[in-house]
């Protein structure tokens, strides 16, 4: 098991350093640069752009642009941001607890509310309550989470003249509860998906311990169906729902760029998106490796806790 | 039991696998019971809208400033676009507000009015065309974190004007040249006095002087100690002191030691500026801008898209709320690549094949206005509406005879490229309808979300038109915005229309146009300005010089809060009203 996390650990490094080979290569090839943009739509100075692009050191041969920014990257260092010149580790140090809070609470909605639609879908199956709550699962898949935040920012305010809109931002260490009132909009909104993609799952895995052996062995001891269905069919079915809202969380984080922009709330996800309107390819870069290595990184404690809670795959490892 | 030992005792405990699945259940359920009773009673003091609908609209009826401003409270902004810096040499994106409020000016100029509002100068003289000199207030002082808040001197001023042109060429920056390139040079005579020695004269030059970039008056100490840049640093003497500036938004404070003025002036009183606090949250979702404003969360209404006739139902029964009809600020553009248009004709083929009245009745639902490269904004000086409506005469015989007579440009296919926000779509599906009709064409469109890397920054251009916004209205005056997008020297060289172009006619008409453009500058009085400005229209709009601009709503709308006094809404659009500091809060 150790040599296993040991080469995982070992892929990490290696597969930031593909995926930041590929988006820098992407980022390289688009039209226009920073320096166009702070200048180039004036058209007025050819000789402004050259200079800037110089000063930048965006008019370097791609592998020289590629191995400055790798050789400052690896050090912990991402520069500073070509639209205004900030150091990007501080403002990423700034934006990192918002998003991941945003993830955090995001992967327990779902786990709670997909494991309670999921249980009430398998224990009652065909019924009209299951047939009711595929339907809302199914919904929840198809519902683009954009529009469903747009919605949820718009419709109270309508109908209620209240919104869940917050005049400020307030950090989670300065005031919990206020911060919790903000976030649980943006969180409720990204788990409406991930949550009913977590019931699907934890429904056809307790669908299946429920017709195993050792639940009707546990049925034919006397216990008691609450009993049953909890211990014996949910904790296990929990294995395969674990590995499904681990990998949901890498995709959360993603989900925030968008929710981010909707609620105002300064994190990755904004940060990411004015870097690229500004074509500003420090920030889009180091947030991207923010978001690669997490997403690596949960992947991993995934397959960990995977191996951990299932014996099998541990004696198999 | 100890405390600590139970600590221990708790912690030593295995935490097996089994426990963890265990725990995870329970917490799970937990949770969801927690969550269940988890609402959001909105028990905080800044919920300022009354549920149920029943508000009382004051739409239409603006606020009258009142004998006695308030000083206090704070002023609730949302800031829709990160900002690319503070620096008032070249940043000119996204800022505005705190640039406003942190820097000096010798003047502003409130183009409602066309007034000069005197800053830090207490009078300027302009004893010819080509020479005005400032004289400045005793007592200013730059903010205490400022080069030890020192006095302002007239050689700052000189200081800030010189590294403009190094830091556009060097650092980046989008400070137009057209605002400075008239100025030979700003020359300090003793310390508070300062001489404007011009290349040649302009008639708009004051209005230039006092616009945000680049003459905000900066601290050499601070630019020389942060690398010639105050992208992230105050280096200014303003009535506002930056206590805040991140990717959450931005917060200004009054600050104490602001100078007094020796009276009062219009914008500019005496006693003020007024207001404390001035927030701005960073708010760049559309819906959740106009969601936060009715809410009452923002004192000004101020999305990307100005409000329209087709929008204003939005406001109708919002408590608080004034919606004040005003000149539209904004002009639209066909661009023409004028490397790959050079047949006058193929151009006026296109403009003469939209039905331009019915563009008028249908997409601007009837409210709309002809417009030439000088805006109807600028009352009076433009080409009268008349004259307008027969350059955009509709004539589908015509310009399909035309179009024949250039040879079938592009092979009849057109690729047409329009941002993909805004009303743009819009209108470009309109163009596509009517090109496609009237020339037998066809249109191909092309949405875009990056317009500088999809339309300006590409050369040579992929695409045969693209339709674009300008702000006509911004600067107070036109060579700055709407004539700018047809200048040699201004963004008409993004779109190749260049005196070094390899097409000589194309060169030749550069060059018409930047001798009317100069003469109309160096006009000595209004009369031959407004002669020399419909001069130059009249070329640029008779051969249909590309971009070329279409009509436009006449009037739009700005929503504000009714605790908000003194709002200067007929300037809204321009530098001014977030300069000025008689706005005050009730």
């Amino acid at each position: 098991m150790s040599n296993y996390v040991l080469r995982r650990l070992v892929l990490i490094p290696a597969t930031l350093l593909v995926a930041s080979l590929v988006l820098f290569w992407l980022l390289f090839s688009q039209p226009g640069n920073a320096a166009i943009l702070r200048v180039g739509s004036l058209g007025s100075c050819d000789e402004c752009v050259k200079n800037l692009e110089q000063r930048l050191g965006l008019d370097d041969p791609f592998l020289v642009q590629y191995a400055h920014w790798l050789g400052h990257a690896v050090q912990g260092d991402f520069g500073q941001s070509l639209q205004n010149g900030q150091d990007i580790r501080p403002r990423i140090r700034r934006a990192l607890l918002p998003t991941v809070e945003l993830a955090i609470l995001t992967t327990l909605l779902s786990a709670v509310i997909g494991s309670a639609v999921g249980i009430i879908s398998a224990v009652r199956p065909n019924s009209v309550v299951d047939y009711f709550l595929r339907f809302v699962s199914i919904l929840g898949l198809s519902i683009p989470q954009f529009w469903l935040a747009t919605l949820i920012v718009v419709l109270p305010q309508v109908w209620w003249g209240w919104t869940p809109l917050r005049r400020d931002y307030v950090d989670v260490t300065d005031n919990p509860m206020e911060n919790l009132r903000l976030m649980i909009w943006p969180a409720l909104a990204l788990a409406a998906g991930s949550s009913a993609y977590v019931a699907r799952i934890v429904r056809s895995s307790m669908l299946e311990a429920l017709s195993s052996d050792y639940v009707r062995t546990a049925r034919a001891k006397g216990l008691r169906e609450r009993i049953v269905v909890l211990r014996h069919v949910f904790r296990p079915s929990l294995i395969t729902a674990f590995t499904v809202i681990g990998l949901q969380f890498g995709f959360i984080l993603g989900g925030s760029v968008i929710m981010e922009s909707i609620f105002g709330i300064p994190g990755l996800g904004q940060l990411l998106l004015s870097g690229v309107i500004f074509q500003d390819y420090p920030v889009v870069l180091a947030v991207t490796m923010v978001f690669g290595a997490g997403f690596l990184l949960i992947s991993l404690f995934v397959d960990v806790m995977y191996a951990y809670l299932d014996p099998r795959l541990r004696r198999q490892a | 039991m100890e405390r600590s030992s139970y600590w221990q005792n708790y912690w030593g405990r295995r935490f097996g696998r089994r426990r963890l699945l265990a725990g995870g259940a329970t917490a799970g359920l937990g949770a969801a019971a927690l969550l269940a009773g988890c609402g959001d009673d909105d028990s905080g003091g800044d919920k300022t809208a009354t549920p149920g609908g029943s508000q009382t609209s004051t739409s239409g009826s603006p606020t009258k400033a009142a004998a006695t401003p308030v000083k206090g409270g704070t002023l609730q902004l949302m800031k829709t676009a990160k900002d690319d810096g503070l620096d008032p040499a070249g940043r000119v994106v996204g800022q505005v507000w705190e640039q406003s409020k942190i820097y000096s000016w010798t003047h502003m100029y409130q183009p409602s009015k066309e007034q000069v509002q005197l800053d830090v100068a207490q009078s300027y003289e302009t004893p010819d065309l080509n020479q005005i000199t400032f004289k400045f207030r005793d007592g200013v002082n730059f903010q205490p974190e400022v080069a030890g808040g020192r006095p302002l001197i007239a050689d700052d001023y000189s200081y800030s004007f010189g590294r403009v042109a190094d830091f556009v060429k060097t650092k980046g920056g989008l400070s137009t040249p057209v605002l400075s390139d008239w100025i030979e040079s700003i020359t300090p005579i003793d310390k508070s006095t300062a001489v404007v020695k011009q290349k040649r004269p302009f008639f708009d030059r004051m209005i230039a002087l006092g616009e945000r970039n680049p003459f905000a008056i900066v601290a050499k100490e601070v630019i020389e100690a942060n690398n010639g840049v105050a992208d992230n640093v105050v280096a200014g003497s303003g009535p506002y002191r930056l206590t805040k500036h991140d990717d959450s938004g931005s917060r200004l404070e009054r600050w104490a030691g602001y100078f007094k003025r020796d009276k009062d002036y219009p914008g500019f009183p005496k006693d003020g500026p007024y207001i404390d606090t001035i927030d701005l949250k960073m708010l760049t979702d559309p819906a959740a801008q106009l969601t936060g404003f009715l809410n009452g969360q923002f004192d000004i209404y101020s999305g990307v898209t100005p409000i329209d006739k087709l929008n204003l139902d939005q406001f109708k029964g919002a408590k608080g709320v004034v919606v004040q009809q005003i000149p539209n600020v904004y002009g639209r553009y066909i661009i023409f690549d004028m490397l790959r248009w050079t047949d006058p004709r193929a151009r006026e083929a296109v403009i003469r094949a939209i039905d331009w009245e019915a563009y008028i009745s249908t997409v601007l639902v009837g409210n709309g206005r002809y417009e030439g490269h000088v805006s109807g904004t600028f009352k009076g000086l433009g080409l009268p509406q008349d004259e307008l409506k027969q350059i955009y005469k509709f004539d589908p015989q015509k310009a399909k005879a035309l179009w024949q007579q250039a040879g079938n440009p592009f092979g009849g296919k057109l690729r047409a490229v329009s941002s993909a926000s805004g009303p743009y779509l819009t209108d470009t599906e309109f163009f596509k309808g009517q090109l496609q009709k009237n020339l037998g064409v066809t249109v191909e469109i092309e949405p875009t979300t990056s317009f500088v890397t999809k339309v300006v920054a590409p050369n040579p251009k992929e695409w045969e038109f693209a339709v674009a916004s300008a702000s006509s209205y911004g600067a107070g005056m036109p060579e700055t915005n709407a004539l700018q997008a047809v200048l040699p020297n201004g963004y008409g060289l993004v779109w190749n229309f260049t005196l070094n172009s390899p097409v000589p006619e194309i060169a030749e008409a550069a060059k018409k146009v930047l001798d009317l453009y100069y003469q109309e500058l160096a006009a000595p009085d209004k009369a031959t300005r407004i002669a020399k400005v419909q001069e130059l229209e009249r070329y640029t709009l008779t051969n249909y010089i590309g971009p070329v601009p279409f009509p436009v709503t006449d009037t739009t709308y700005i929503a504000y809060r009714d605790r908000l006094k003194s709002y200067p809404y007929s300037d809204t659009g321009t530098f001014y009203p977030q300069r000025a500091n008689d706005w005050w809060i009730e």
